[in-house]
């Protein structure tokens, strides 16, 4: 991915170690196994929006109290990509898109969407994306069908089309049967299929999914891949989040690896994994803890 | 175990002090309520023990009919400490029982009743004239208030099953509200005024020799018995309070055995699926009007929209108890009360963000004005209200003769509605109250004093919008000859469309710059 306009070459300040992985010409070199104690990169000027661009963050920050949850994060995710948003629990990824997609106010730094600032042109932002949250927070009172009619409206779609389309996508997502009953009484996968059919309503032109196969049975969730590539195929872009790495690979083109609020890598999947496997290099990234041999040592003896 | 779960649940009460200003706000102003509810019952049990005893006897009674009945309509027993917790920890049902009902003895209510309680003790030892008959009195009303706990823990594990599901949960919630209207209105239907007014010509020995077969009922007696000295009775009291208390707990561990070996329960339902009902076919197909569909199927089927949106019509109770003996129903005037139904209506919206929650994302994320959103609510509101208003006038007018009245009755009430309305919906953007979802948790609700909180900030809005519609009502009221009422009514409608149109752009200005932030604000899980 173009992930990162171009840098001069800055020559590394201590050589790196034997065990380190591959640096990217791109990527300023980290410190294997302690990414978060280096210094934040340079934030860089957001300037003219990219054509090749859909989503640009700069500088994105927010905390919570005494909590930073992003702490300056840089973010360019290429159009048309599928992109995987990797990290541990707690690394910022909700909090990035939620911040990314306008639903949650940064403390600093910007957001541009195909060029436009989220922050500055909300609607028109808005009108191009769909957002999957991880909460599935629905209106669960409606029921099934009722909530896709309802989306269609809020965004202003004519109502034939969001009765065409809201049956269509029951239909692709194995909720017909269940169009009838409230979104309380879903399971969580039916729920997610539901509010994923009400991010695809409109049309957008990026998605933002957060944890999108989690809780999701095989056979729908083939169903969803399917979708989602057709997606990306023609044209549109896809960022999801996750932390399963078997699904990153199998899915995204490109990824970015975030830790403690901070991007420590990102790239096209294959640079990023750096001829390995993904999960070593997330691993190695976000700085694992090795079990030690005398540790739990009475872990599997009898308690009797 | 009871030590470990006890110091755990002070861990969690005291940690309301971290989670941010709102939960520590909110504990503070429910240690107060709770404080001051200990206060009375200690001072009223201490004065009627040798005064009138028939208070004693129901006043325990109902104690203990309360802490049955409250939690398990309404699922609001102990917050902290959700038996399901505990499932997968090997302990046995006996010891979670002991330990959850020693840290359910340390909550605000527990300690409450128990000051309370003990104030009968103090008044029995005090009549007796003897520390001992106090001492034993002091027995008695421990082992009242460890059976009150016991028996409201044993009930609602019982009704899990009921509860699991969420129509039971939801019925349990109706029913709720029933009971509270219920004992509102009791006293009116059955002695025709308020016990606390006319409380010295009520005749309460019938109702009070009822109690005495309660639980609570028992209590009393012991107390009062050991109050005349007779002690052997007080004591064979507190035998008879140690065996219910020994019973309700081998009621709870079997309880919770069965709850431990259940299935989920799901509920569903099938019916027509089109967003608009028939009867508002004829809407156009707008975001606003899709706001109003929704907002007016949330009040039918959301348990939480339901009571709180409905919850202001219950402002409706305390007018007629107070107009009735009054005889303002039969004056000329009568038409007029019409409009103040317009009021409780109006406030309907003056949450309207909030009842939403965390969904409401749902509609920052289109983008969309959110003056539409706004616009859809209050046509929610004024589809609802108009023909009760209308019904209600005419109805009074025909009660009355005061047909005279009904212009200036209708023009009134439109223009309280549109007035009120708009200060609703500025309340909703600038005073978001965050509704906590209740039902999920058998054990759950919202955070100590949220109730308080809320009850404050409804307060300030009831007050503002009473001086905005007070210059609108007085003209019309007092103006002579009663001809020109109708035109001071014409005259107060321009003022309320005028103001409410400026409310409701202000509401519309602030709500462009701050969805973010309210969505923020409406999430009662970040509180």
């Amino acid at each position: 991915m173009s992930a990162e306009p171009p840098q001069p070459p800055q020559p590394p300040a201590e050589p790196p170690p034997p065990n380190a992985p591959p640096q990217r010409p791109d990527v300023p070199p980290q410190p294997p196994g302690a990414p978060l104690d280096a210094p934040p990169e340079p934030p860089r000027a957001a300037g003219p929006a990219r054509a090749d661009v859909a989503v640009s963050a700069r500088s994105l920050t927010k905390r919570f109290g005494a909590t930073v949850a992003v702490d300056g994060l840089h973010l360019d995710v290429p159009r048309g990509a599928f992109f995987g948003l990797l990290g541990p629990n707690g690394a910022g990824k909700t909090t990035t898109l939620r911040m990314v997609t306008g639903l949650l106010r940064p403390d600093a730094g910007q957001v541009l969407l195909e060029g436009v600032d989220v922050w500055e042109d909300p609607p028109r932002v808005k009108d191009r994306i769909g957002v999957l949250p991880e909460d599935l927070q629905l209106f669960d009172r409606l029921r099934g069908r009722e909530l896709l009619t309802y989306t269609g409206l809020l965004r202003g779609l004519d109502a034939e089309v969001v009765e065409d389309r809201a049956g269509q996508l029951l239909d692709v997502f194995d909720l017909t049967s269940s169009q009838d009953e409230m979104v309380v009484d879903y399971s969580h996968g039916m729920r997610k299929k539901v509010a994923l059919a009400a991010a695809l309503l409109h049309s957008p032109r990026v998605l933002f999914l957060d944890e999108p196969f989690e809780a999701i049975d095989p056979v729908s969730g083939r169903t969803i891949r399917t979708v989602l590539q057709r997606f990306t195929a023609d044209g549109g872009t896809v960022v999801l989040s996750s932390h399963v790495m078997a699904l990153v690979e199998q899915l995204c083109d490109h990824v970015a690896i975030v830790a403690h609020g901070q991007v420590v890598d990102a790239g096209p999947l294959a640079e990023v994994a750096g001829g390995g496997s993904l999960e070593d290099r997330f691993v190695h990234l976000v700085g694992a803890r090795e079990v030690g041999e005398g540790a739990l040592a009475w872990l599997g003896s009898s308690s009797d | 175990m009871a030590r470990l779960l006890v110091r755990l649940k002070l861990r969690l009460l005291g940690n309301r002090f971290h989670q941010g200003v709102q939960p520590a706000l909110g504990f503070t102003m429910a240690v107060i309520g709770g404080f001051l509810a200990a206060a009375f019952g200690f001072s009223a049990f201490n004065a009627t023990v040798d005064g009138d005893r028939d208070v004693v006897v129901l006043g325990m009674a109902l104690l203990w009919l309360g802490w049955i009945l409250v939690p398990a309509l309404t699922f609001t027993a102990d917050e902290t400490l959700d038996p399901r917790r505990f499932q997968l920890l090997p302990l046995r049902n006996r010891q979670l029982v002991v330990g959850l009902l020693a840290a359910g003895v340390v909550g605000v209510g527990g300690i409450a009743t128990l000051i309370a309680v003990s104030g009968a003790a103090v008044g029995a030892g005090r009549a007796a004239g003897q520390g001992i008959a106090g001492l034993v009195a002091l027995v008695v009303v421990v082992l009242l208030a460890v059976t009150c706990i016991a028996w409201s823990r044993a009930v609602l594990t019982l009704l899990a099953d009921v509860l699991a599901t969420r129509r039971g949960r939801e019925i349990g919630a109706a029913l709720g509200v029933l009971l509270l209207i219920a004992l509102w209105l009791t006293p009116q239907l059955l002695f025709g005024g308020s016990p606390m007014v006319d409380g010295a010509n009520l005749d309460l020995s019938a109702p009070a020799e009822l109690a005495r077969w309660s639980p609570g009922g028992l209590g009393a007696v012991g107390v009062l018995a050991a109050a005349d000295g007779r002690l052997v009775l007080a004591l064979a009291a507190a035998g008879g309070l140690l065996v219910l208390t020994v019973l309700a707990l081998l009621l709870w561990a079997f309880a919770l055995g069965r709850l431990a070996r259940r299935s989920p329960a799901r509920s569903t339902s099938r019916r027509s699926s089109a967003l608009y009902p028939a009867w508002l076919a004829w809407l156009p197909r707008s975001r606003a009007t899709a706001v109003a569909v929704r907002f007016l199927r949330s009040l039918v089927r959301d348990p939480r929209v339901r009571s709180q949106a409905l919850g202001q019509l219950f402002l409706v109770v305390p007018m007629v108890a107070v107009g009735a003996p009054a005889g303002v129903f039969s004056s000329d005037y009568a038409p007029l009360l019409a409009a103040g139904l317009a009021f409780p209506f109006g406030l309907m919206a003056s949450n309207q963000f909030a009842l939403d929650g965390p969904a409401l994302w749902v509609h920052e994320v289109t983008g969309a004005d959110g003056h539409a959103d706004m616009r859809g609510r209050d046509l929610a509101v004024v589809l609802l209200a108009t023909p009760v208003i209308v019904v209600a006038a005419v109805a009074l007018a025909a009660v009355s003769g005061g047909w005279s009245m009904l212009p200036a009755a209708l023009l009134l009430a439109a223009g309280v509605l549109v007035l009120v309305l708009g200060a609703s919906n500025l309340s909703s953007v600038l005073l978001p109250v965050p509704v906590p979802e209740r039902g999920d948790n058998l054990f759950g609700t919202s955070a100590s004093g949220q109730g308080c909180i809320n009850t404050a900030l409804l307060l300030v809005v009831y007050a503002v919008v009473a001086a905005l519609i007070t210059p609108m009502i007085l003209p019309v009221v007092l103006v002579e000859p009663v001809g020109w009422r109708t035109f001071a009514a014409v005259l107060g409608l321009g003022y309320a469309i005028l103001g409410g149109w400026l409310l409701t752009r202000a509401a519309a200005a602030s709500l462009r710059t701050r969805g973010p932030d309210l969505l923020q604000a409406v999430d009662w899980r970040r509180g």
